[in-house]
């Protein structure tokens, strides 16, 4: 009974770290990154993975109490409307104006349905015409 | 050097607090206003796993409703705000 307790305490304790990196990495992209979408990218990631860990961990520790029951739809939750504002705050984010970054080599989205102060050293169809480094 | 597991979660905590310093920074000082959307997005997350931890550590079954309720005003306020950026009208 206490060697099961033990594995349970491990493998939540592993699912707890698990999230609380991808959280910690999730704030230094938010932080270090150059443009809204990558910064996206980043904050994407504390939502789902982050938060999941740490849910789970919960989960392992608790069962199926009523602690354990609302952490796991708090968990559904999270996991169904992370991707939902991402989205939203990505087109909204493209829609409004806000340029790509410098490094940027293809705009997939298009200028067609964006507004008229996409940059232009987007290419409009990608491969092709991907700049070329030199040397 | 044995970590009880109240020990652990104690420190999971404090990364997670501490781990709401750069998105603070985000919200306030952003470029962009999409920028602070989606750092106010973040926080909200972390809140809300914050106070499922401590509800967790404290054995109160009424602060895993605190975080559930977090969850989803940052979600319903996320969308919202980026839906009047996007279109210049709420609903």
């Amino acid at each position: 009974m206490t060697i099961i307790a033990t594995i349970l305490d491990i493998i939540s304790i592993f699912f707890l770290v698990v999230g609380l990196i991808f959280l910690c990495l999730g704030m230094l992209g938010l932080l270090r990154l150059p443009d809204v979408y990558n910064r996206l990218h980043a904050t994407t990631k504390v939502a789902t993975l982050g938060a999941l860990g740490v849910l789970a961990s919960i989960i392992i520790q608790e069962g199926y109490t009523p602690m354990g029951v609302k952490a796991l739809t708090v968990a559904i939750f999270i996991m169904l409307t992370a991707p939902i504002s991402g989205h939203m705050i990505g087109k909204a984010a493209y829609h409004s104006g806000v340029k790509l970054c410098e490094g940027t080599c293809l705009d997939e989205y298009g200028p067609e349905h964006g507004p008229k102060s996409v940059p232009k050293s987007v290419p409009k169809n990608g491969s092709k015409s991907v700049p070329k480094r030199q040397k | 050097m044995i970590i009880t597991l109240e020990q652990a979660d104690f420190l999971a905590l404090v990364v997670m607090v501490v781990a709401l310093v750069p998105s603070t920074y985000r919200v306030l000082y952003g470029p962009t206003l999409p920028d602070r959307i989606a750092a106010s997005d973040a926080v909200g997350n972390v809140l809300a796993m914050i106070f499922a931890l401590y509800a967790f550590q404290g054995r109160s079954i009424f602060l895993m409703d605190v975080a559930m309720l977090l969850s989803v005003i940052s979600f319903v306020g996320t969308v919202i705000v980026a839906k009047y950026i996007d279109t210049g009208e709420v609903l």
